[in-house]
């Protein structure tokens, strides 16, 4: 009577060692089953990684602190993409070479734009001179879309059930990964919020190189005043001149310059309206010391709260 | 003859409402730290109403990085803070707010935290704070002096 147990233990063991021989030798085949993405923008690798997890290889074409607005994929980079089962771009024309990356690559391989599910702000004639390139000018959406939290939170989600489209096993797992780092999302936004908590919402005048702030200042209230665009050459006297007024108009005591994009006419409007400079932003999401997206975040909110806000930490 | 008194009376109410606030919205005042002596003597005077629809664990209040709020375990059902020096610019003024909440057993897991701004002789003006799964609430409360309450 009581020896029924150990016969079904035994086999229990028997169909344990079966099936793990079974996965040792489709091993392979367990490897090709992961989802490989080409990401397009150092951000994205970050957001590709996190709802991806350990079932996806992630390959990032853009390398942290490449300059995004002058990027364009190489042949060996269109190699990768067309060996990737989805290109994960951010989207909102950001990627101005996305409609001919995906002619090259057909049907098979599927572009993801994570910015598709995060509301798009227009950029508004007061910023035409100081966007980041033609192609983003007056009425274009604005691209920045990741500075944003909320917004990050929202293409996480999207991303998330794009990937579990293209690979259904793991659906679920995508949707599991996308919430929980949502969630962390949420931690981050609460930090955020408590550190600019600090700067008075009459001091919220955020003035920056290039007209990337958009999507910040709606979510933080604050208003954006980029004065001096991308280049040396794209800002003349008389719009500097401007720029000084409209900061001693709005009574802005610390200015922002921005990694990589034009720090020398953003210096010399600080010393001309006798305001301060603030730490360099990160504006394009893409910088070598911040690989990640909350690294980006803090870096950002950091030095913004230390250049306007008053009150103790 | 009640009908020519709400005739007389109507527009006049709305226009000492709209003066009342005219009046607020132009002071020019900045946004002074709580602990800062007001240099407006004619100033609103401002306060702080707390209530919560559960017990509060803890509630912590923050006003440009210094505290106006720092208690554990509060028995009553609300809680007021005075603002001395406090003006109501017309850019708004933000707190961050930050608490536990415990719900009563059976009752909702949700718990809301109402946090009202007052000034002497005007409506209150209010916003609502909804704990997370856990019953914490980390987030800020943003009144505009043009906003009689919360979208």
């Amino acid at each position: 009577m009581n020896t029924q147990p150990l016969p079904r233990r035994s086999l229990s063991l028997w169909f344990q060692v079966v099936v793990a021989c079974a996965l040792w030798g489709a091993g392979p085949t367990a490897v090709r089953a992961e989802l490989k993405v080409a990401t397009l923008h150092p951000l994205m690798t970050d957001l590709a990684k996190q709802v991806g997890g350990s079932h996806v290889s992630v390959t990032g074409l853009m390398s942290p602190g490449e300059n995004i607005h002058q990027f364009s994929p190489s042949s060996s980079d269109m190699a990768a993409a067309r060996s990737a089962d989805v290109v994960l771009a951010s989207g909102k024309g950001l990627e101005t070479y996305l409609p001919r990356l995906r002619s090259t690559l057909g049907s098979a391989t599927r572009i993801v734009e994570a910015g598709s599910a995060v509301p798009s702000i227009k950029i508004s004639a007061k910023d035409a001179l100081f966007v980041c390139c033609p192609q983003h000018a007056v009425g274009g959406l604005d691209p920045h879309w990741w500075h944003s939290i909320s917004g990050m939170k929202k293409a996480a989600t999207f991303v998330g059930k794009e990937f579990g489209k293209a690979d259904p096993a793991n659906a679920k797992a995508y949707q599991a990964n996308a919430a929980a780092y949502g969630q962390r999302l949420d931690a981050l936004s609460a930090w955020a919020k408590r550190e600019l908590s600090r700067v008075p919402r009459s001091g919220r005048v955020l003035v920056t190189g290039h007209a990337a702030f958009a999507y910040f200042c709606k979510e933080f209230g604050f208003r954006s005043l980029p004065v001096a665009g991308l280049s040396e050459e794209s800002v003349g006297s008389q719009y500097l001149a401007e720029a000084i007024a409209q900061i001693q108009k709005n009574g802005v005591r610390t200015i922002f310059p921005e990694q990589g994009n034009n720090t020398r006419a953003i210096s010399s409007v600080a010393k001309s309206a006798s305001v301060g400079l603030g730490r360099a932003l990160i504006a394009d999401g893409s910088a070598s010391e911040a690989t990640t997206y909350e690294a980006f975040i803090r870096h950002n909110i950091g030095a913004i709260a230390a250049g306007l806000g008053g009150g103790a930490s | 003859m009640a009908m020519a008194f709400l005739l007389a009376w109507w527009p006049l109410q709305r226009l000492l409402s709209t003066d009342a606030r005219d009046e607020a919205a132009d002071t020019p005042a900045p946004v002074m730290t709580v602990e800062a002596p007001s240099a407006e003597p004619e100033a609103d005077s401002l306060s702080l109403r707390i209530y919560a629809t559960a017990g509060i664990d803890r509630l912590r209040v923050e006003h440009l990085g210094q505290v106006v709020v720092d208690r554990e375990r509060i028995p009553e059902p609300e809680t007021t803070a005075p603002l001395p020096g406090l003006v109501l610019p017309p850019e708004g003024v933000e707190f961050w707010v930050e608490a536990s909440l415990s719900p009563a057993p059976g009752a909702s897991p949700r718990a809301a935290l109402a946090v009202e701004l007052i000034s002497d002789g005007h409506e209150p003006l209010r916003r609502t704070l909804w704990t997370d799964d856990a019953g914490g609430i980390a987030d800020t409360v943003v009144f505009h002096p043009d906003a009689t309450d919360q979208p």
